[in-house]
């Protein structure tokens, strides 16, 4: 989890350690929808998975996105 | 670098993978392109980006088209869009994309066909474009889609989800190629490839297997080295200087380029041959200093490892090329040389004519050798400059001229077209351009002069000379030149300045030594004046024995 959280923040342009799990989509300045999708692509890519389309929306914290990850 | 890319499909997120390097200004919308090209867009204006990236989504473009008059007359607007981009952005190296259509696009039994000749047809509209505007120029991405295959490339989700039409792994390989030629933008091209010959432009060793015996054409190695050699050679036709630095009896490689038929590339092809037994990096200091060109401008080819080290520790300005384990790799990596070293964006015929300006060079070097004093050589050489001033049709000279000269280059002023047009419009300047001629061939335009006028003063903004006719005094005689035109011009005083840099040591007296008297220094930067009845009374060499014509009589 804390490799997932570090390859999210450099995503979203944070410090290490500024991002947690739980952190939610409003509290990240960066985090628009735009960048929702890059996220989607980003860990799509970088893990190998497919998230369905309509799951993405769902997707607002770290911890989220990683349960499709692990 | 400043850059901002424009789209008509959602691309902003090409801005967030590159702003870690470059710095990006991110436009209104995509569907907005067209209008921010029609009129300057002030946001974007002021933040003044070095390049504009246009990149075109094909099927996007078209989707509405479905007979061939159709998508011709939607091709057509769009260049005319794009031509206003680069009319009302002319200060931005504009890059515009090819495009990629997908038969699915074009309805119709020949959809297939369709598509190709729309995508062939905007390659057309993107050749005329690019040759009416020097700033536009285009960026290659139908290639890069074809090489990653459509089904890569291309993303349904990414484009319902937000109109962005390529899949992440997709962007990162068109943020990439952005990068790559972003970067091309900023390099220095470099000038001369070095070339060892043993096992590098054969197989083999010359003094062991001769003519008859080296590896060359043929199957196998010998055609891998013959590829090797074609490539070498387009180079040499693209402007790259050639050079051989190899060690080697002189008389066995003389031997090899005469008698063995497959070789590709002749002896005349190359500025300098070195083939002898001293160090390689003394062979390609002596050319540096033959040629006229410092040693950042040379690139080094060699197989062997313990070569291509000794060259990195003794002379580290020089580009080393890895040579690849694999010989089959050797043409290949002949290309990626050239693309990453000596590629510029537009060649003009100046750069076509170089290796053959090197030679007549070298020639006028060993009549110097044999000539009595200088003066005689001088006169030997029947040097004809002609003098006058940038013309439309010499722009993109000028500027080139301008921009690459660095080591007789005062004050180092660089100007790309835009700037330079404003110089001469709204800034009072004066650019007289020089072309030199002498019995051994035309040189070309050579030697630029800037100047602006205050009341009876004329400041001198720059004055540079290429390299290749360098140590001629052909500077002596076209500032004498321009000198008499400014006095009898009712100018009374004559102003320059010199601005040093880590290259233009050569002109550091330059203007002592046309009798002008510093007035003022500060930093690298030292000021000096010229009153009339104050200049020289004695000419130089130079000025006695060249003759100097001027275009117009007077202006």
């Amino acid at each position: 989890m804390e490799e997932f959280l570090k390859f999210m923040a450099e995503i979203l342009e944070m410090d290490e350690g500024a991002l947690k799990a739980g952190t939610t989509q409003e509290e990240v300045e960066t985090w628009d929808s735009l960048m929702q999708l890059r996220l989607v692509g980003e860990v799509e890519a970088k893990y190998g998975v497919m998230i369905p389309m309509d799951e993405i929306s769902k997707l607002t914290t770290p911890e989220a996105f990683y349960a499709y990850v692990k | 670098m400043r850059i901002s890319i424009l789209s008509n499909v959602n691309l902003d997120m090409l801005d967030g993978l590159l702003k870690k390097e470059h710095e990006v200004y991110r436009t209104s919308g995509y569907g907005e392109w067209a209008a921010l090209a029609l009129r300057r867009e002030q946001g974007l204006a002021d933040f003044a980006p070095e390049c504009l990236l246009l990149l075109l989504e094909g099927n996007e473009l078209l989707k509405q088209c479905t007979e061939e008059g159709d998508w011709r007359a939607e091709l057509d607007r769009t260049k005319e869009y794009a031509a206003k981009l680069a009319e009302n952005y002319p200060d931005s190296f504009l890059l515009v994309s090819t495009i990629d259509v997908r038969p699915e696009c074009i309805r119709g039994k020949d959809s297939a066909d369709g598509a190709l000749a729309a995508a062939a047809y905007w390659d057309g509209a993107l050749s005329q474009l690019s040759g009416r505007y020097p700033n536009l120029h285009r960026f290659e991405l139908r290639s890069l889609i074809e090489e990653h295959g459509r089904k890569a490339f291309y993303s349904s989700r990414f484009w319902y989800l937000g109109s962005v039409p390529y899949d992440m792994r997709a962007l990162h390989v068109l943020a990439d190629e952005i990068r790559r030629v972003l970067g091309k933008l900023c390099c220095v091209r470099r000038k001369v490839l070095v070339l060892d010959l043993d096992n590098t432009l054969w197989g083999g060793v010359a003094g062991e297997d001769g003519p008859e015996g080296i590896v060359l054409g043929g199957d196998h190695e010998g055609a891998v080295y013959q590829d090797t050699q074609r490539e070498i050679r387009r180079m040499q036709r693209q402007g790259v200087l050639l050079a051989i630095a190899s060690k080697n009896n002189p008389e066995d490689v003389t031997k090899i380029f005469r008698e063995n038929p497959h070789m590709v590339l002749r002896e005349e092809d190359f500025a300098a041959i070195c083939a002898n037994w001293e160090p390689k990096h003394e062979n390609v200091r002596k050319m540096a200093e033959e040629l006229n060109l410092g040693l950042d401008a040379f690139v080094f080819v060699d197989d062997n490892e313990a070569e291509r080290a000794a060259m990195r520790i003794h002379l580290p300005e020089v580009a080393v090329v890895e040579f690849p384990a694999e010989t089959a790799e050797l043409p290949e990596r002949m290309r990626r040389v050239y693309e990453e070293y000596f590629w510029s964006f537009k060649l003009t015929e100046e750069d076509r004519e170089k290796t053959r300006q090197y030679r007549e060079e070298k020639q006028r070097r060993d009549e110097r050798a044999a000539a009595a004093s200088y003066e005689d050589y001088l006169r030997s050489l029947e040097t004809k400059i002609r003098l006058a001033r940038v013309t439309p049709e010499r722009m993109e000279r000028a500027v080139q001229l301008m921009n690459k000269t660095n080591q007789f280059n005062v004050c180092t002023l660089r100007m790309d077209v835009t700037q330079l047009n404003r110089y001469l419009a709204e800034e009072n300047g004066q650019l007289i351009m020089a072309e030199v001629s002498d019995k051994y061939g035309n040189s070309g335009w050579v030697a630029e002069f800037l100047y602006h006028t205050q009341g009876s003063a004329a400041i001198i903004d720059n004055f540079l000379m290429s390299c290749r006719v360098m140590g001629r005094m052909v500077e002596d005689a076209v500032f004498a030149a321009v000198r008499e035109r400014l006095f009898s011009q009712g100018i009374t005083e004559i102003r320059a300045a010199y601005r040093k840099t880590a290259k233009n040591k050569p002109v550091e007296r330059l203007w002592e030594q046309f009798g002008f008297a510093e007035t003022g220094a500060d930093g690298e930067c030292r000021q000096y004046r010229l009153l009339r009845g104050e200049e020289r009374r004695e000419k130089t060499d130079g000025e006695r024995v060249h003759t100097v014509v001027w275009e117009e009589a007077e202006f």
